[in-house]
């Protein structure tokens, strides 16, 4: 099943959410990724026929998504937001989308939604004393319950620990390889590069770049980085960091030494080296522009 | 299909849950403990059909029909909306107007119930063995239809404004108190004043002890209206429902 987005745009008076968005999702996990406030959200929510487009189409399966119930027999979508129906147990709350979505057995679909994500052991729980991961998985399990081809989920890795994260995101891979399209959003890469087989990248309401995750890894990786070391003797150091192609530019500033690379990988192994052979000790190293939002403002730029 | 049971099982939790049903119990018991005192305490002279107009029209139909109503609709769609459940409902391939229909018939069905209930109730003993079925039987349908109305304005109001309950609690004490009393023209958009007109219709063998000043068939015709509207209102609402912007 496909999902096409053409022209896509929202916007809300003068306030553009959306720009003008295009792209077609197919079987596999897609990772859209971008920072808190980029558009993730709303994209998704036109997907799902939750927010009706202001120009351009979002389609499934060829059917416009917008006032189109029908579309959920084969949809299923995780919403970030924590609401759930807290006075059910977890497996009253699955079973309850079983029979709202009128599968033929809602029972049968439930035990074996609940048993996807591994909530067996607290599944007569009311989901009031859930924690935020197992809440999570409740309502991941909720949407399983009609064997969904096309499954969206809205930052579905908050809240939970690494283990529930590595669980999941295996679960996800396995619905991909069963041939489902899967569409998950993030603001981390290393979730979506981990994940996604392809990566849109969304920034201020556009769709910035878009690719197979290992490309969109090399193109936020293969830039300058800059970082602040600080040493036993900053100059020692220093003298040995310029010999090293790796090495941009040094500079010397209050809190020690400002290094900027070309290349990440090789700098990172050769400062331990250098540092060592010229008997310097190293106190502090800083990475100081690694905010996401500067990982992103380097890829519009590129 | 215009009904979806496992919309109305989720329907009958949720508008009882948080304590509302403990809310509801408490407003339909007060016309029953006010009749018990008026028959303790109440004087000789009093008539038992004063005493039970007083009591339903004064109480249940201005208190505890309305306020039962807007307690059990307020889990409608208002809260849903809220708290952001109602996209479980609304990602499903059911059509909206099976939705509405069934949350409206399960809502209202309790709010009958307990309404219906506590009238009789209170009814019989306020009267105390005196004869004045039909008048009774006349409040008790006066009572069922207000609260029909009122779950059906109450349902539509959570899915026009985020402030319905504030909304619906305005209506009740400006329109149908304060306003309805000052100026006639009111009336004619007045749930209350449908109620009474309604009793009015039904109790005519006792036509000289209650009359209401509404015309019975402009009450008929208004409760129609609104009924039908309010649920037009609210399957558009759910047909055009976006989510709140959010990133």
């Amino acid at each position: 099943m496909t999902v096409e987005l053409t022209n896509a745009s929202k916007w809300y008076g003068n306030i553009v959410a959306v720009n003008d968005v295009s792209f077609t999702l197919s079987a596999g996990v897609t990772g859209l990724l971008g920072p808190n406030g980029a558009g993730k959200s709303t994209i998704l929510h036109m997907i799902v026929g939750l927010l009706r487009p202001s120009g351009g189409t979002v389609t499934i399966a060829g059917t416009p998504s917008w006032q189109h119930p029908t579309i959920y027999r084969g949809l299923g979508f995780v919403p970030e937001s924590e609401g759930v129906y807290a006075f059910l147990s977890g497996y009253e709350f699955v079973l309850l989308n079983a029979r709202l979505q009128g599968v033929a057995e809602p029972a049968v679909a439930a035990a074996r939604a609940i048993g996807l994500v591994e909530l067996e052991q607290a599944q007569h729980r009311p989901i009031a004393t859930y924690s935020k991961g197992m809440r999570q998985r409740a309502k991941i399990a909720a949407v399983l319950v009609h064997d969904p081809a096309v499954l969206l989920l809205d930052e579905p890795f908050n809240g939970m620990d690494p283990k529930q994260r590595l669980q999941m995101m295996a679960l996800l891979r396995r619905f991909a390889d069963e041939g489902r399209t899967v569409l998950v959003s993030s603001h981390i890469l290393e979730e979506v590069d981990r994940l996604a087989d392809t990566v849109l990248v969304i920034i201020g309401g556009r769709l910035a770049a878009s690719g197979p995750s290992r490309v969109i890894r090399q193109l936020m990786t293969d830039r300058p980085h800059t970082f602040t070391v600080r040493t036993s003797d900053d100059r020692a150091l220093a003298a040995a960091l310029v010999r090293q192609s790796a090495t941009t530019s040094v500079e010397f500033v209050p809190a020690g030494m400002s290094i900027r690379t070309a290349d990440l990988g090789r700098f990172t192994r050769a400062l331990p080296v250098l540092a060592r052979d010229a008997n310097v000790s190293i106190l502090e190293v800083t990475p100081t522009d690694e905010s996401l939002e500067s990982v992103f403002s380097y890829l519009v730029q590129g | 299909m215009l009904f979806n049971p496992a919309i109305a099982g989720l329907t009958v939790r949720q508008s009882l849950a948080r304590r509302r049903w403990l809310v509801v119990s408490v407003l339909a018991a007060l016309p029953v403990i006010m009749a018990m005192l008026t028959r303790l305490y109440a004087s000789q002279d009093q008539e038992p059909i004063g005493v039970l107009i007083e009591i339903l029209s004064a109480l249940s139909f201005t208190v505890v029909v309305p306020i039962a109503a807007l307690t059990l609709a307020s889990s409608g769609f208002g809260a849903e909306v809220d708290d952001g459940t109602v996209v479980y409902l609304l990602t499903k391939p059911i059509p909206r107007p099976e939705i509405v229909v069934t949350k409206l018939v399960v809502t209202a069905l309790i709010a009958v119930v307990l309404a219906v209930a506590s009238t009789l109730a209170a009814g019989v003993i306020a009267l105390g063995g005196f004869d004045a079925t039909r008048l009774l039987i006349g409040f008790a349908v006066g009572a069922a239809l207000g609260s029909v109305m009122y779950t059906a304005v109450f349902l539509a109001l959570g899915l026009v404004t985020r402030r319905g309950m504030l909304v619906g609690l305005v209506y009740l004490v400006v329109w149908e108190g304060a306003l309805s009393r000052l100026f006639a023209g009111t009336r004619t958009l007045s749930i209350r004043q449908y109620m009474l007109s309604v009793t009015d219709a039904i109790s005519t063998a006792d036509a000289a002890v209650f009359t209401a000043p509404l015309p019975h068939k402009t009450a008929f015709y208004m409760s129609s209206v609104i009924v039908v509207g309010a649920v037009a209102l609210c399957i558009s609402r759910l047909r055009n429902f976006e989510v709140g912007q959010s990133g």
